[in-house]
């Protein structure tokens, strides 16, 4: 029995160290900045889908027990409730209500926007880290609610498990992602020209669509040789996501050879994963409050 | 509220099974995926779905993503493309395609066809040839 204890204490330190309010605070910011960005750039698409017609309602997730399409003035409100409570999130006011439901409004907004025949992936990191910042005390610090406390919180435990959650969270997804490829494509997918293909796909997809492809594109299509050091890379990238969890240089050269596979992606067969991209998925692998140090806060205080 | 070790312990493993259950199921789904992206060994010979614009004089012109299907994702658009066909919405989905080229300004198309074109991808990158080209609907842009 305490040999059970000490094994889950010594898990327990590994996933929750005791971390300073800021770095989930600014995780907070991170995550909500993005979200509130995203929603607003993509608020066409959003109302749009009012417009679809209900045959191509597909539901999943968090949403499969439905039957028919949200009704308009019920999608609006789940918009609105979004943008709104990703700003409530972004500068912490009444963050024990309005946390909750800027995870609970993102998710259900992306799972609805899932629904009309096509999972889109690059959404999912996004969605998981705004789920657990919404119910962690992310807004302690850094927020207009701080005013409520009497003194600055002391590191603890319960700021540094949501950062590792979702920096969890980010590995285990490029990690899913590997067995995907293998499960899915097997060692073709490094060995042949399946990313090549894939590249040469894309452009044409773009083309018969009358969109501009990439002019990286046909430069890579025509060099057969580099499909496979690719893919080769990818692969192992995404195999070694756990091992940024180490932290470090390993942690550092992972995020940035990652980086680099979402900027390449980009680059060649503009496919944009705008929060890997834009490095708020990273963000949770940094002590961020290390990052980021107003001079205000330095001069006292736990933080 | 203050967590356990044991209840912070337990709620992480039991995040990181639920992000494991899709591939244990392959079930993609969402926002627990199997994360599918690119993983298929896809071939050179492919088929690819799209609308396109007939003119009088028998012009064809490519439809952009947002006349297609109202979206700005190719990944959407030929999710929809595709969709349509298979599941018989073709007809239907045309027609919605031809009223929204009528509020566009590509004033001189007449007809809309959904169309599957075969091809090399290597090739079609390179000098856009096709290798065999299905008609499966064209319905008239209504005026």
């Amino acid at each position: 029995m305490t040999a059970l204890k000490q094994s889950i204490a010594r898990l327990d330190r590994a996933i929750a160290p005791t971390a300073p309010a800021r770095r989930l605070a600014i995780l907070r910011f991170v995550v909500a900045a993005f979200g509130l960005v995203y929603l607003l750039i993509r608020l066409p698409v959003f109302v749009g889908l009012a417009d679809n017609r209900p045959t191509r309602f597909d539901p999943v997730g968090p949403l499969s027990m439905l039957s028919s399409p949200l009704p308009d003035w019920m999608l609006y409100m789940l918009i609105t409730s979004a943008i709104g409570s990703a700003t409530g999130t972004l500068i912490g006011y009444r963050y024990r209500i309005v946390g909750p439901v800027f995870a609970a409004t993102v998710v259900l907004l992306l799972t609805y926007r899932s629904s009309w025949g096509q999972i889109l992936w690059f959404e999912i990191v996004f969605a998981l880290h705004a789920l657990i910042i919404g119910v962690s005390p992310a807004a302690d610090v850094l927020s207009l609610d701080e005013h409520r406390r009497a003194r600055p919180p002391a590191p603890h435990q319960r700021y540094g498990w949501p950062v590792k959650l979702a920096a969890i969270v980010t590995v285990t997804t490029y990690f899913v992602s590997a067995v995907a490829k293998l499960r899915i494509g097997g060692v073709d997918w490094v060995a042949g020209d399946s990313l090549r293909n894939h590249i040469a796909f894309s452009a044409a997809r773009l083309d018969v669509f009358g969109a501009t492809s990439s002019p990286l594109a046909d430069p890579f299509v025509s060099r057969a040789w580099l499909a496979p050091i690719m893919a080769g890379t990818a692969l192992v990238l995404e195999l070694a996501a756990p091992l940024a969890l180490l932290g470090g240089r390993l942690r550092t050269w992972w995020v940035v050879g990652t980086w680099s596979m979402h900027l390449l992606i980009a680059a060649t067969m503009f496919i944009v994963f705008p929060y890997p991209l834009f490095a708020a998925a990273f963000a949770p692998l940094f002590a961020l409050e290390q990052l980021y140090k107003p001079k205000i806060l330095q001069t006292g205080g736990h933080d | 509220m203050e967590l356990t070790p044991f209840a912070r312990v337990a709620s992480t493993m039991l995040v990181v099974g639920a992000l494991f259950l899709p591939v244990v199921r392959n079930q993609d789904s969402f926002p627990l995926s199997t994360h599918p992206m690119y993983a298929t060994a896809r071939d050179r010979d492919e088929t690819l779905v799209s609308a396109v614009g007939l003119t009088e004089a028998g012009d064809v012109i490519r439809l952009s993503l947002s006349v297609a299907a109202s979206t700005d994702d190719p990944l959407v658009a030929e999710s929809f493309i595709e969709r349509a066909l298979r599941d018989g919405h073709a007809e239907e989905t045309c027609r919605d395609i031809a009223v929204r080229v009528a509020g566009s300004d590509l004033t001189n198309v007449v007809d809309v066809t959904l169309l599957s074109e075969r091809v090399d991808l290597v090739d079609f990158v390179e000098s856009s040839a096709v290798l065999d080209r299905t008609i499966h609907v064209t319905c008239p842009v209504p005026r």
